[in-house]
């Protein structure tokens, strides 16, 4: 026997209406957290940084390539790491296959590090 | 890693200190730092966390080739930007615990019957894992396993 609790599928069906409610109350939240993400104070960037990549030098703009919005994931891989964290690796396995759908949304998604290119 | 995103290096540039995903030596010995929109000393980080404690801080950060202090001057999280008319704009960050919801996997995670199921351990690169046939759990998440498991040479 499981020693989680256990039902009939008539129980399960009533506790998962409920838990639904609350699945619904919780999306509706998260949706009204993307919004106000979205009316949060734009802050204007003058500083220059200058970052390298595969195809040579580039500056912050240069990372939209011609989108209007930048996503930047701080991958941890400082310049003295011999390879990148384990977390921020698993995290890359799951924007790498949709980083291509979001490029064609206006958005343009990075990895940024602070280790040499030359390691990344 | 096979990846096939853009992945810049901010060598040399102050953008990971303006965003505060770094800190330098002096931050760590100067009292802590700043991270997640508030101070931090470094002994604090992950204690009570998953695998916490220091000794679990030094394992994971073996990982990365590095002792604790070295690994903790790099953090992760996002920042989003825009470009409007010539102009760059500073949007959104989010770091530590904010960016649960970006790492997809976790979302699954969330409604498997044992749900996230970390304790005593943390995941290794995709590489990593040792196929098991038979083996109850796919990963290698606790430390008394991880050494049978990971591949010692893919670290270097």
């Amino acid at each position: 026997m499981a020693k989680h609790k256990t039902g009939t599928r008539e129980e399960w069906l009533a506790a998962r209406l409920e838990l639904l409610e609350a699945e619904k109350e919780f999306t509706r939240r998260s949706d009204e957290l993307a919004q106000r993400r979205q009316e949060l104070p734009w802050v204007r960037v003058d500083k220059e940084y200058q970052f390298e990549t595969d195809e040579g030098s580039a500056s912050l703009a240069d990372l939209f390539r011609g989108r209007t919005q930048l996503l930047v994931y701080h991958f941890m891989f400082g310049p003295d790491y011999k390879a990148g964290c384990p977390n921020c690796s698993a995290i890359a396995d799951g924007f790498n296959g949709f980083a291509v759908h979001l490029a064609n949304h206006d958005v343009m998604l990075w990895a940024v590090s602070r280790a040499p290119i030359e390691k990344l | 890693m096979g990846w096939t995103f853009p992945w810049a290096s901010s060598r040399g540039s102050d953008f990971n200190f303006d965003f505060n995903v770094s800190f330098t030596e002096d931050d760590q010995r100067d009292g802590g730092i700043e991270y997640n929109y508030r101070r931090e000393t470094v002994i604090e980080w992950r204690a009570g966390q998953v695998g916490g404690g220091a000794g679990a801080e030094a394992k994971i950060a073996a990982t990365t080739g590095t002792d604790v202090a070295t690994f903790q001057r790099d953090r992760s999280g996002m920042s989003a930007f825009a470009h409007e008319e010539g102009v760059i704009y500073y949007t959104y960050s989010a770091y530590s615990r904010g960016v649960d919801g970006l790492w997809g996997m976790y979302q699954w995670l969330d409604r498997a019957p044992k749900g996230r199921d970390e304790t005593g351990g943390f995941w290794l690169r995709r590489h990593e894992y040792e196929r098991k046939v038979g083996s109850r759990h796919g990963r290698c998440h606790r430390f008394h396993q991880r050494d049978s498991c990971l591949v010692q040479s893919d670290v270097a």
